[in-house]
């Protein structure tokens, strides 16, 4: 049994089956698909639809024949001839591939694999489209070198070759990639927009649920589709017999935990609680939890209860720890000194006369 | 067999993309770089010929120039044998450099032709600045020993990234951003040519949110085509207004001075839905230059905030963050 995720995924651009938000964009889509298509580059957060509308362009670009895929390992030689790997899903008319999963290599595979690629035409040129599709995904964490590599071949090959890349966030694309390319933004759903998309599987599946619970959702998926979905096919697993209103929604522990922590946090700073902080933050990080998403949650936990005066700091430092805590290699550290640096900040603040 | 080659031929033109299409193919196509244009030209007359190093942004025409004036220099039958075009695509290390780079420079020229204007090869190399240091520096020799039959056209967009030996060793050229009034005059030819009806204003609003890119420009043009022929007016408004960037920016101008810390934290949740990351945070800045919205004395400490933030997201840190703690910063300067 298919996950409701991909079971209610949109299959094509307008229609029935289409996309439920960014009309005028599917529409815009499509008219790049009829007519030349340009090398698309796609963006957005995560969970707002990104591949969904790659499919349906691919879809309305072929047919059904691009569902028809395979998982085909690539090979291919490092010039200090290493020996690696790549898996790419590929149709007879489209490839997909990720370069960013061989790290640092991913220069020879887009000078390699995807020129080689982009170099050989479609066969069959009478009967379908002259054009084949490369698709990138994690455009962003290509290297610079490898994004080097694609300039001259998205220019070169472009009547053979389209290529479409997909990524979060615009800024880690190099600018003479971006102006190659149409830029298309996917911004993450509105909340009505998915109460909308969670009514329509909630009733295409004959569930009752409450709106109560519905909303909850919705407010905790933070315009994140997938997980919104997730959380629904979640809840209904949960309550076999039907789902009560006052139904929780399941929050992971370690979420809870840095909850828990932030309040001490808050609650005295002094030389102990520090210790006993540390202590709470190596447990979260021996359970493999990424130390960004510790400090963004801890942040999350910590401003409500700041005053408004001492936010602005609290977030220069937090920033200026983030930083360095991506640049450095022991996460503790960082974490602690902004916890520390936080303390010292809020200390001073109470102190001070209003 | 001669009526399916046009069919074929005729097929491929459709596909093409606008910026390939409408690619100078002469010296003369070439907007707007009047000095580089002047000593290529002396030089297709038989005057001397430096090395080159072209550098600008992109989309100001440097492939394109260098790639026109080698197909005016040299007829399409000996092309191959006097041009070699490396870029990024092609492994380029120190080995290429040694070896591919120098067995090339090193092969001496066939008899005499009377059509050949310069008797001399031309290395174009583009995207240098991607190059490893020590392939810089290995092609220091080359382009000095080799000098006698063989040219270099260097071509990157920052110089800075080019060691100062190499950039020495070349005549510097850089491609101005293009001005407006040459942007829409390009674009409205094009527009002519493909029947595309399209009125100043909308072709100014194309330019801007290309910012001087001539590429990004035709690209985006090309895009907007099949809409514009369509004519639906309103679908027409939406995709004209740009990239959402420009709508959120200037609600933010409006609303940023009187919102308080609560509204500031909200409003960045929301924009890092939508925007397309650390272009937001200049374009945001620029936007406020121009409204006058931060006195003198401020601007230098934006300036640096804009830097530091720019810096910290492209080393992979979230926008998020960043974000916030500009408009924060913003707000209290603003006060």
């Amino acid at each position: 049994m298919a996950l409701w995720v991909d079971k209610y995924r949109p299959k094509e651009l307008l229609g029935k089956d289409g996309v439920d938000y960014h009309l005028e964009q599917a529409k815009h889509l499509k008219f790049l698909s009829a007519d030349c298509m340009p090398h698309l580059l796609f963006c957005g957060p995560s969970g707002a639809g990104k591949k969904t509308r790659i499919k349906c362009l691919l879809r309305e670009l072929y047919g059904v024949g691009v569902d028809k895929t395979q998982l085909i390992m690539k090979a291919f030689t490092t010039p200090s001839n290493r020996k690696l790997e790549i898996q790419t899903v590929s149709s007879n008319y489209h490839v997909e591939m990720t370069p960013s999963d061989v790290g640092i290599y991913d220069r020879v595979v887009v000078q390699d694999l995807v020129k080689e690629m982009a170099q050989t035409s479609q066969i069959e040129a009478s009967s379908q489209k002259s054009f084949k599709v490369v698709v990138l995904c994690e455009a962003d964490s290509l290297t610079r070198d490898a994004q080097h590599g694609l300039r001259r071949t998205m220019e070169k090959y472009a009547n053979n070759c389209k290529i479409v890349l997909c990524c979060e966030s615009l800024s880690r694309i190099i600018e003479p990639l971006q102006s190659r390319c149409i830029i298309i933004n996917v911004p993450a759903p509105t909340d009505v927009e998915v109460e909308k998309v969670l009514r329509k599987v909630i009733q295409k599946e004959n569930l009752n649920m409450p709106d109560s619970v519905l909303q909850r959702i919705v407010e905790k998926s933070e315009g994140n589709l997938r997980r919104a979905i997730l959380m629904t096919e979640a809840i209904k697993m949960e309550n076999e017999g039907g789902i009560p209103a006052n139904a929780q929604i399941p929050v992971p522990e370690w979420e809870v935990y840095i909850q828990e922590t932030a309040r001490l946090i808050l609650q005295k700073q002094t030389n102990d609680m520090a210790l006993k902080v540390r202590e709470r933050l190596y447990e979260v990080l021996s359970r493999l939890i990424p130390p960004h998403v510790i400090f963004k949650k801890l942040l999350e936990y910590l401003l409500p209860s700041c005053p408004s005066s001492i936010v602005r700091e609290v977030v220069s430092e937090a920033a200026k720890f983030e930083h360095r805590l991506l640049l450095g290699q022991k996460p503790i550290f960082h974490l602690e000194a902004f916890v520390i640096a936080f303390m010292e900040i809020y200390l001073t603040n109470a102190s001070k006369p209003k | 067999m001669s009526e399916a080659m046009e069919v074929d031929s005729g097929k491929k033109q459709k596909v093409l993309t606008w910026t390939e299409k409408y690619r100078p193919k002469t010296l003369d196509d070439i907007a707007h770089q009047e000095e580089v244009v002047t000593m290529l030209k002396g030089a297709l007359q038989g005057k001397d010929l430096p090395h080159l190093l072209f550098y600008g942004p992109p989309g100001t025409g440097k492939t394109s120039t260098a790639l026109a004036f080698c197909r005016q220099l040299f007829p399409s039958s000996i092309f191959r044998d006097r041009v070699l075009d490396l870029n990024a695509s092609d492994e380029r290390g120190i080995s290429v450099v040694r070896q591919k780079i120098q067995a090339f420079s090193k092969t001496t020229l066939g008899s005499s032709n009377k059509e050949d204007v310069l008797r001399l090869k031309i290395i174009i190399l583009d995207e240098v600045d991607a190059m490893t240091r020590e392939a810089q520096a290995a092609m220091r020799r080359v382009i000095e020993d080799f000098s006698k039959t063989t040219r270099f056209i260097l071509i990157c967009n920052y110089v800075s990234r080019l060691i100062p030996p190499v950039v020495s060793r070349c005549a510097k050229f850089r491609f101005k951003s293009l001005p407006a009034e040459v942007q829409v005059q390009r674009l409205r030819t094009i527009c002519d040519a493909e029947g595309t009806p399209m009125s100043e204003d909308e072709l100014k609003q194309v330019m801007e949110y290309s910012e001087g890119d001539l590429r990004r420009a035709v690209c985006t043009l090309q895009s907007l085509a099949p809409i514009l022929k369509n004519g639906d007016e309103s679908a027409r408004n939406c995709y004209l207004r740009g990239s959402s960037d420009a709508l959120l920016i200037s609600d933010l101008c409006k609303t940023l001075p009187s919102s308080d810390v609560p509204q500031i934290i909200s409003l960045t949740k929301s924009i890092t839905k939508s925007c397309t990351g650390v272009a937001f945070i200049r374009r945001c800045f620029q936007q406020m230059l121009d409204d006058n919205l931060i006195n003198d004395e401020n601007i230098a400490v934006m300036g640096k905030l804009v830097a530091v933030c720019e810096k910290r997201i492209l080393d992979g840190c979230d926008l998020e963050n960043n974000l916030l703690d500009f408009l924060l910063t913003l707000r209290e300067t603003i006060r």
